[in-house]
């Protein structure tokens, strides 16, 4: 844990020796605690939107049978053909036209993450959580936007620069199966981080396996055995050990417990957050599950179709919520409590596809509050305490400044 | 809390459905007893591999076989034992009185054919109509449970809807020959918690304008919570508690029922709160002897859980447990070694 400040040295240093300006990373200045900012984070999937190629095949079928019967007339109509389908895309109007739609699965988010914090990302399915999550450690290339890991621009970095920010970045995936290699042993798995980044070998790599496996409470003799021969808890907590292998300060757990049952799910919570209690870790937790969020996590993310919605402590995600679409998700939560049946908001409708959302409020279309300024304006942010922020027009009060409530 | 025999619309006894596999038989349920009284909503809870499922099948009658088997058992409805009924005659009960809803609509709506001719067909499997009809009725069902425009999306396939559409056409088709007894297997949980609370809405208005019995089947306690009246608590083929719901999430009396309780973030509880319960899910194909639950068990009394399968013990009238803890021999062993083992009722977690 004590490498972070030489890790940004090295880096520093790499650079210099490179004779390469310091300005190809950009730093920032960040505050103690924080350890991780994301700033306007996007990330759009090309989805390529193709030519009316149909009616150029007719055609062309068209021009063949022509050919056949008058060569010379056959000719021209597959020459125009051709220079047709080629050359129309780059003629007004059909230059207009889009090649690719963009599915906006991350359309500006920010976050400020603190060490030593679990901050939860929880939203529906679809809303570019997980994809939010891999975009933050790059495991995809963002669209645009930037992510400080203690103070460093990681997009900016070049491979080689990134393997060494990687150590301290790690993921623990939903499904442990997909996740670890079928034909691997729990000691290969485990093993292999070392060897990639050439912390540990021979006796002393194995020694450091078996360690890692009594930490996430597996015995020593289940190094040898392969992921189908463990149970889907047991798998996730060989995930976890993987994750941990080269004590990261960062872990994204992308729904750890979604595919386990209940009974296992709470084995798994509990070492998480002992883990946490011992290194000092930080993560950050994506789930659907917002009741299992709301006891786990100390700040809450709310997101819809790419946006954050509300952003605050867990307490004023879950108490004193402002946007309709948290008071909608949060009444949606059944509640094991059957003397609490509570009057629920529904809402209607499916979620709009990130390919076309709708312009203004990504939340109009199912928002009880709508009105006309929703449909061409996106709402700004505001602020109703240090740490609590939404965004939307119809809700009253709050600050457009968070430093109000700082002084 | 129980209410008399007469209002009692479906009641299984002794039910055992064994899968004969090439790996080993496994007991996936080795006794199921319970009664479901007419419009009422009875939760099965259990965790993956409890036997939820199967005893909805065995119900039914639709326990792939091979390799599934029915052994033993009774399930009486209308007075008449299910089990016991020819192909046809359970043909006529099956998505007529007793229809059903599957977890995953996609996989068990047709593809290739519109959701209007897949209504259609029941209606006009178990009523004299004609086409016309069936499919007027069907624009008025889905309508009825909430899908716009009905009467243009009849025609659209099964991919053309989401989700939760698709879970709606589901409902829809199972309502069309207004059952007596429908049976919910996960009906949400592939669904985000919005679209979820849509369908069990739907589902809780409809069971009470149709005047309709339901079983529903999950994993979520809070889904239990939400919506059902009574619950039975499934662990590896056996049925361990059932009760009203009041009761079973207030003091809940097998030690499994309470661990579950308190594994789960309920509304009050803390991070130090959430329980654990050591071990995990026994294989079925070499189950644990006696009580199935005794190797997970905090209460666990050596020499007996481990030889001698406790009976059914009613604690309160419509309240039953099995269990060492409260039968005869359970209270002989605790004298005889002048132990007291008792469960602390309320779980730490629920504060109410």
């Amino acid at each position: 844990m004590g490498s972070s400040e030489s890790l940004i040295e090295k880096i520093a240093s790499k650079q210099q020796q490179r004779g390469l300006l310091a300005d190809r990373i950009r730093t920032k200045e960040m505050e103690e605690d924080v350890i991780l900012e994301v700033i306007n984070l996007k990330k759009f999937f090309d989805i390529p939107v193709p030519f009316e190629t149909t009616w150029f095949m007719i055609a062309f079928v068209g021009a063949i049978v022509l050919f056949a019967f008058y060569q010379a007339y056959g000719l021209i109509a597959i020459g125009a053909i051709i220079v047709l389908y080629f050359g129309l895309p780059y003629v007004p109007p059909f230059n207009k036209r889009p090649r690719v739609a963009h599915l906006k699965a991350v359309d500006g988010i920010d976050l400020r993450i603190k060490k030593g914090r679990i901050v939860g990302l929880v939203g529906e399915s679809g809303c570019g959580k997980s994809t939010a999550a891999k975009t933050i450690i790059r495991l995809h290339e963002p669209t645009a936007g930037a992510v400080y890991f203690k103070g460093i621009d990681i997009n900016r970095l070049t491979s080689e620069e990134m393997k060494e920010i990687r150590r301290h970045l790690q993921i623990v995936f939903q499904d442990p199966y997909a996740s670890l290699n079928p034909r691997a042993t729990a000691h290969d798995i485990i093993i292999e981080p070392f060897d990639i980044h050439g912390v540990a070998s021979g006796d002393e790599a194995s020694y450091r396996v078996l360690t890692l496996l009594k930490d996430v409470g597996l015995a020593p003799h289940h190094a040898y055995r392969y992921p189908h021969e463990f149970s889907g808890g047991q798998r996730q907590r060989l995930g976890i050990a993987r994750a941990l292998a080269l004590e990261p300060d960062f872990i994204v757990m992308d729904e750890p417990v979604s595919n386990l049952d209940v009974s296992v799910r709470a084995a798994i919570i509990q070492l998480i957050l002992e883990l946490q209690r011992k290194m000092g870790l930080t993560y950050l937790f994506i789930a659907h599950d917002l009741s299992l969020v709301k006891i786990l996590c100390d700040e809450v993310n709310v997101m819809y179709l790419g946006k954050i919605m509300e952003a605050g402590t867990s307490d004023e995600i879950f108490e004193s919520m402002m946007h309709p679409y948290t008071k909608a998700l949060i009444s949606a939560v059944p509640i094991a409590d059957p003397t609490k049946r509570s009057k629920k908001i529904f809402l209607t409708g499916d979620i709009p596809t990130p390919i076309n959302p709708p312009p203004g409020c990504k939340f109009q279309t199912r928002c009880p509050l709508v009105s006309d300024v929703c449909r061409v304006e996106e709402p700004i942010a505001r602020w109703y305490s240090e740490s609590h922020v939404a965004y939307c027009h119809n809700i009253e009060g709050g600050e457009e400044n968070p430093d109000f409530f700082i002084q | 809390m129980s209410r008399p025999p007469e209002d009692i619309l479906l009641e299984i006894n002794g039910l055992k459905t064994y899968f004969f596999t090439e790996e080993g038989v496994v007991k996936a349920i080795e006794s199921v007893d319970l009664v479901v009284y007419k419009s009422e909503t009875l939760g099965l809870v259990g965790e993956s591999g409890s036997g939820k499922s199967v005893t909805a099948l065995s119900i039914l009658g639709i326990v792939p076989d091979p390799p599934g088997k029915v052994l033993s058992g009774e399930v009486m409805f209308h007075g008449q034992d299910l089990r016991h009924l020819s192909d046809s005659d359970m043909r006529k009960i099956r998505g007529n009185q007793i229809a059903m809803i599957f977890q995953d609509p996609m996989t068990s709506l047709n593809p290739v054919f519109t959701v209007g001719d897949q209504i259609s067909e029941a209606i006009m499997l178990h009523q004299k109509v004609t086409k016309k009809e069936a499919r007027e009725k069907s624009v008025k069902i889905m309508s009825l449970v909430g899908i716009p425009s009905a009467d243009e999306r009849v025609d659209n396939y099964p991919f053309e809807f989401s989700g939760g559409m698709r879970q709606r056409v589901m409902i829809a088709m199972s309502l069309s020959c207004n059952p007596e007894l429908l049976i919910a297997d996960e009906p949400s949980t592939s669904l985000d918690v919005t679209i979820q609370a849509q369908i069990l809405e739907l589902l809780k208005a409809t069971s009470e304008e149709f005047d309709m019995s339901i079983i529903l089947i999950t994993h979520d306690m809070g889904v239990i919570a939400e919506m059902c009246d009574r619950v039975a608590v499934m662990y590896a083929g056996f049925i361990c508690e059932i009760g009203d719901i009041m009761v079973i999430f207030k003091s809940p009396y097998h030690p499994y029922t309470r661990g579950l309780l308190g594994a789960i973030p309920r509304p009050d509880a803390a991070r130090e709160d959430l329980t654990i319960i050591r071990g995990s899910i026994p294989n079925l194909i070499n189950p644990p002897s006696a009580c199935r639950f005794h190797p997970r068990c905090d209460y666990m009394m050596r020499g007996l859980c481990e030889t001698v399968l406790p009976g059914l013990v009613e604690i309160e009238s419509g309240h039953r447990v099995r269990c060492h803890l409260y039968t005869e021999e359970g209270k002989a062993w605790m004298q005889e070694r002048g132990e007291k083992r008792e469960i602390g009722h309320v779980p730490k977690a629920a504060v109410i």
